[in-house]
């Protein structure tokens, strides 16, 4: 299965009998059409405002295929969802959880503690050995609130990103994380990433029928989705950080490959369709899963996390983040 | 009138597997591709409530049917009326087994007919698409017992917690809810909890 990128704003997506069309402006003026079997899809992304007909967005529909919206900077905008889960008494089981301090402490440590852990093997795998992430790992467990659970994730973030530098490659200068605009091209792959990886986490959230607005590591607060950022935290190095270190240094991303306007950095269209590819390709690739020890692509990982996360606040299993070696 | 009224067809599930039972009618959940094939069945065939005549046979399609005091509630595929007998008849995508539980709804059905009509109904039918086999099903006392039993059962468990997974691998397996329910994570993961926090 697969995601359907749409990302050229003059595109028109369609709908041929059990196929989606998608025809592409060409410089020339004449257009180019592209077949996609309605089968081999699972999700549609449109990013910049291509024209979606009617029919296609039904027949997305009525296949259970949700279609995000992402502008050309490539954040979420909204998404048109199909009728998934109408599982109200989970949702009220994600409530109750909410104003459970115990519970809620627990759950938020094991996404913490995870986090820590695979931002640590992102870095031992890049010979970045001499890092304080074990021990603040540890710490974790000893903490008495949520809040110092978060100076210990925020601290963690910083020592994290401090190594990052040394394994961007010579070419790129990165100073530590910023967004909001991304001052730096590094940091502007970092947050087109994070921006696709919350479209998936989005999505899995609907599917389990999960409240998007009520979390536990994240306030709700700013109409933030904050159960999406909580089951995005264990992925962000996992997907996202690995993504942006490997097309680094596979040279896929040139220094030459973004626009800067006013100090903000933004990937030039060819360069973002090599971004998504990429993407794409780490959302496909498999691992053995360090619980059930099945082989499991990092796709459907998201959505085993979000229904195990249900399963959780509705039967009391205990909640197993995913952490790999 | 009948909202509460547990849907027939509920009672396939309940047969397979408490959990799904559980997952579909109280939950509300139900997979892909269910809404899928829901969907286009509904589409290709707008099978409406019909009546027509086939030779002696009168067939009455699509037939809402329901019984108070059984609070159970449904559509009849078909019932025929010849010779003065009323035949429920229940059309079924698979093949023919010994699926006790085709033979709940089919027999829950007839129970509806039955307090709807005031007369008594000997057998019923299951027509087979996969292997186009008709099935007659006797409404044995046995038979209607075990029917209630099972409605008794199911509207009891709607009124409880969750289910655990069933200890069934091949059912799971071939389950269309597995990816919900999640039953081997679950059962390891449960495995792995401590004994103390058993409620």
């Amino acid at each position: 299965m697969s995601v359907l990128y749409v990302t050229q704003a003059d595109a028109v997506l369609s709908k041929n009998y059990e196929a989606f069309n998608v025809a592409l402006k060409q410089s020339d003026g004449s257009w180019k059409k592209q077949t996609v079997a309605a089968q081999t899809v699972e999700q549609v992304v449109l990013m910049g405002n291509p024209q979606v007909t009617g029919d296609a967005l039904v027949y997305a529909l009525e296949l259970g295929m949700p279609v995000h919206y992402l502008s050309s900077f490539g954040k979420y905008l909204g998404s048109a969802l199909p009728g998934y889960s109408r599982n109200g008494q989970l949702r009220l089981a994600q409530y109750k959880l909410y104003s459970d301090p115990v519970g809620r402490l627990e759950l938020v440590k094991a996404i913490v503690t995870a986090k820590i852990h695979n931002q640590y093997q992102v870095l031992y795998r890049h010979n970045e050995r001499n890092n304080p992430l074990k021990e603040r790992k540890s710490l974790v467990k000893s903490q008495k609130t949520i809040d110092q659970v978060r100076g210990i994730e925020g601290l963690a973030a910083r020592e994290y990103f401090a190594c990052w530098p040394r394994m961007v490659g010579k070419q790129w200068t990165f100073t530590g994380r910023n967004r909001r605009p991304p001052t730096d091209p590094v940091n502007s792959l970092l947050s087109f990433a994070y921006g696709l990886l919350r479209v998936q986490v989005t999505a899995a959230v609907h599917v389990a029928g999960l409240d998007p607005y009520i979390g536990y590591l994240h306030e709700v607060h700013h109409g933030q989705p904050a159960i999406v950022l909580d089951l995005m935290e264990e992925f962000r190095s996992l997907i996202a950080d690995n993504v942006v270190l490997a097309v680094l240094h596979k040279h896929e991303i040139q220094p030459d490959d973004f626009n800067e306007s006013l100090g903000a950095y933004r990937l030039k269209d060819t360069a973002r369709k090599t971004f998504l590819q990429a993407f794409e390709r780490k959302m496909n690739d498999e691992f053995k899963h360090p619980v059930f020890e099945y082989r499991c692509t990092y796709r459907r990982a998201i959505e085993l996390q979000a229904r195990l996360l249900s399963r959780h606040l509705q039967e009391g299993i205990p909640y197993k983040a995913l952490a790999l070696r | 009138m009948t909202e509460d009224y547990l849907p027939l067809a509920y009672l396939n599930a309940w047969e397979y597997c408490p959990r799904r039972f559980y997952l579909e009618y109280v939950l509300g959940e139900m997979s892909d591709n269910e809404h899928i094939i829901l969907g286009r069945h509904i589409h290709r065939n707008i099978n409406e409530e019909t009546t027509f005549q086939e030779g002696e046979t009168l067939i009455h399609q699509q037939q809402w049917v329901w019984s108070d005091r059984l609070k159970v509630a449904g559509i009849i595929d078909a019932v025929e009326e010849s010779n003065g007998q009323l035949v429920p008849v229940e059309y079924k995508k698979g093949k023919m087994a010994q699926h006790l539980n085709d033979h709940f709804q089919l027999c829950a059905a007839a129970l509806c007919i039955e307090e709807r009509t005031g007369r008594s109904l000997a057998y019923g039918e299951i027509f087979y698409h996969t292997n186009r086999r008709r099935q007659t099903v006797a409404l044995t006392p046995q038979l209607r017992q075990m029917t209630e039993q099972a409605i008794a059962f199911a509207q009891l468990a709607a009124q409880r917690t969750m289910p655990a997974p069933i200890d069934n691998t091949k059912k799971c397996l071939s389950c269309s809810l597995k990816e919900i329910c999640l039953p081997f994570e679950v059962k390891q993961l449960r495995s792995s909890m401590n004994p103390e926090t058993d409620d």
